[in-house]
């Protein structure tokens, strides 16, 4: 059994004190910030990058993921309890979770949503174990002309499943490689799109791009829409689920987790394509579709194990192929170049206490959101009185800081400040960020294996099609872009946007 | 609107780029990804525009940005920066806070200054005292 003697390496590597520790930080806090509106994990884990820089790297690594899927279990309370999603991803989950709470039955739709959660979140550290090694295998595999037609897949599969006008976003990922080539070349040392700055010779930092297009562009999105609402917290009542809760929920809570974890690997997808997908999938299926809206657990269940699975397994492409499939994982993928590991199939091999120390961590994690998560309730739901206009000075001060300290430059600073105007102007326009955002991530990697590959075929480009791989990815792509030009598949796609 | 951003950075990405090395397909320079790039955005943002221009104009959706928030915590983010350099890291903290805080229509002067010096103290212990940041508190 090489699985379990894995999981047994990598739980050792976990459950010492110390990374223990982490694992609680980065779950509560991640529920923290999930319970928290106005603040996701994306903002968050970029904040708290520049502090990891001292941990030892498995331990910044479990915590960072905590922050992640600890938003997922903290995201649900508040869309329960107040209809106020403290996630995106827990969109779906006020409908009907809202209208249970309405109806006495706030309890049990938290520990339902929590249970669900939980078993996703199991079945999802599962699968990455029992994946990871093929795929990392297969990855190996890989010459620069299938990781750059593996990139390109993931750029375009990020395109299809992303919000609003798929041309847009086309623009934004290019504009994002663009972006990504500002320096210094690698191969030629040549510098390009620095204005003569000698600030930007080694290029934008990532955590700048990400902390100004999410971070700051956020708490900007959130003052102009802002009214602080009267909030009345209805009754938790009786916690435990009833019999009949169990036999309605459990079905749902296994499609919603394969459902999920599917949502969850491709690139572009993650925890809130997953919750609205689910959804959808529940309405379809169920014989009354007219009770969802009115406090159907199906409504609630589904979605919350979806969106923990969809959590769990983006990490799957990030650990097996080195390339992150939405921005938190591209900021995963930055915290392990800042502690000299660089993200893909060796990861394994060369660092299997890392590697396996982070899924079997996953898991700790799990366990002890569902045993935190409903005796916390009544303090997560005090959180929310602190007013926005305290959070988001702390918000702006720790962003600050965190980018400063990060390279100590000042420019830093004034850079990311400049892309969160960027940010709320695209949002503006109607111009979804995260593809921009994995395009400036994957940009130098691309170029870097377009090189290689036309270097090695002797620029001949057909190289990309005499592949298998690259040919079975590039026709993938193609695939792709045929589809969500037809108008069908497009409408299908609103639709499971529209439910919120 | 979107489509003429487009196009604009692709167009400005191709002038300041003109005059970096090409090189061949199969010995490319570093001038010839950027290049590719840049005509397949301006494209990118031609098509932006022709689908914006096909439909109705919705005056509606598009909200124009309000100028007080973007100006304070802008304005907060660059006091930081001119600050931290040569005033230390307590008062550019002050900074943040209070400048940022003025993007609020709901401003209470008395109690942002108590919150900015509790803040500023706050970060000053987390970051140099509890992670070794190595900055000047004043």
């Amino acid at each position: 059994m090489e699985l379990l003697d894995s999981l047994v390496l990598g739980l050792a590597a976990a459950a010492t004190p110390v990374n223990l520790m982490y694992c609680l930080a980065g779950a509560v806090l991640g529920t923290l910030i999930g319970v928290l509106p106005g603040i996701g994990p994306v903002a968050t884990v970029a904040m708290l990058l520049p502090l990891t820089f001292k941990l030892e790297p498995l331990s910044a690594l479990i915590m960072l993921s905590g922050i992640y899927y600890g938003a997922q279990y903290g995201g649900s309370t508040t869309a329960i309890l107040m209809k106020l999603p403290g996630e995106s991803s827990s969109v779906v989950t006020a409908l009907d979770g809202y209208e249970m709470a309405r109806r006495g039955r706030a309890g049990p739709a938290l520990a339902i949503a929590a249970l669900g959660s939980f078993f996703a979140g199991c079945v999802a550290t599962l699968l990455i174990a029992v994946f990871a090694r093929p795929l990392s295998e297969l990855a190996l595999r890989f010459g620069p002309a299938e990781y750059f037609a593996l990139m390109a897949l993931g750029l375009v599969a990020a395109v299809a499943l992303a919000q609003g006008s798929i041309i847009k976003a086309l623009a934004m990922v290019v504009l994002g490689l663009l972006l990504g080539m500002v320096g210094t070349d690698a191969n030629t040392g040549f510098t390009r799109f620095t204005f003569g700055l000698n600030e930007l010779n080694d290029g934008i930092g990532f955590v700048v791009v990400a902390m100004g297009l999410f971070g700051i562009a956020e708490i900007l999105l959130n003052l102009e829409q802002r009214q602080d609402r009267e909030m009345t917290i209805p009754q938790v009542g009786k916690v435990w689920p009833t019999r009949e809760d169990f036999s309605a929920a459990w079905k749902p809570s296994v499609r919603g987790t394969l459902l999920g974890s599917l949502l969850g690997i491709l690139p572009g997808g993650g925890a809130i394509l997953a919750s609205f997908a689910a959804y959808t999938l529940e309405k379809r299926l169920s014989g009354e579709p007219e009770r969802f809206g009115q406090g159907a657990i199906e409504g609630v269940v589904a979605p919350e194990s979806a969106n923990n699975a969809g959590a769990q397994t983006s990490f799957i492409p990030l650990l097996t192929l080195g390339i992150p499939s939405n921005p938190v994982m591209a900021l995963m993928a930055g915290g392990m170049m800042i502690h000299g590991i660089a993200p893909g199939p060796q990861v394994m091999t060369q660092q299997p206490a890392l590697f396996w120390g982070l899924i079997a961590s996953m898991w700790l994690g799990n366990v002890m959101l569902v045993v935190l998560n409903l005796p916390m309730v009544g303090l997560w739901v005090k959180l929310l009185k602190v007013p926005y206009r305290l959070l988001y000075p702390s918000i702006l001060l720790f962003c600050c800081v965190g980018i400063y300290s990060m390279n100590y430059s000042v420019f830093d600073v004034i850079l990311t400040a400049a892309f969160g105007l960027l940010g709320i102007l695209l949002i503006k326009l109607g111009c979804e960020p995260a593809p921009l955002v994995l395009a400036f991530v994957l940009g130098p990697m691309m170029e870097e294996n377009l090189r290689r590959a036309l270097t090695l075929s002797r620029g001949d480009p057909t190289v990309f099609f005499t592949s298998p791989i690259s040919a079975g990815l590039l026709a993938a792509i193609a695939l792709i872009l045929i589809a969500s030009a037809f108008p069908r598949l497009y409408r299908v796609r609103q639709e499971a946007f529209k439910d919120g | 609107m979107a489509g003429i951003l487009f196009i604009s950075v692709g167009i400005a990405a191709l002038v300041v780029g003109a005059g970096y090395p090409m090189g061949t397909a199969t010995r490319m320079g570093a001038g010839y990804f950027p290049r590719l790039l840049s005509v397949i955005l301006v494209v990118f943002g031609i098509a932006v525009a022709l689908s914006g221009l096909r439909k109705p104009p919705v005056p509606a959706t598009f909200a124009r940005i309000v100028l007080r928030p973007a100006v304070a915590v802008t304005g907060a983010m660059l006091a930081f920066a001119a600050l931290l350099s040569w005033a230390g890291l307590v008062p550019a903290s002050i900074a943040v806070v209070v400048i940022g805080s003025l993007g609020n229509r709901d401003f209470r002067i008395g109690e942002v200054i108590v919150f900015a010096l509790v803040l500023s103290a706050f970060a000053a212990l987390l970051f140099v005292r509890g992670i070794g940041l190595t900055v000047d508190l004043f």
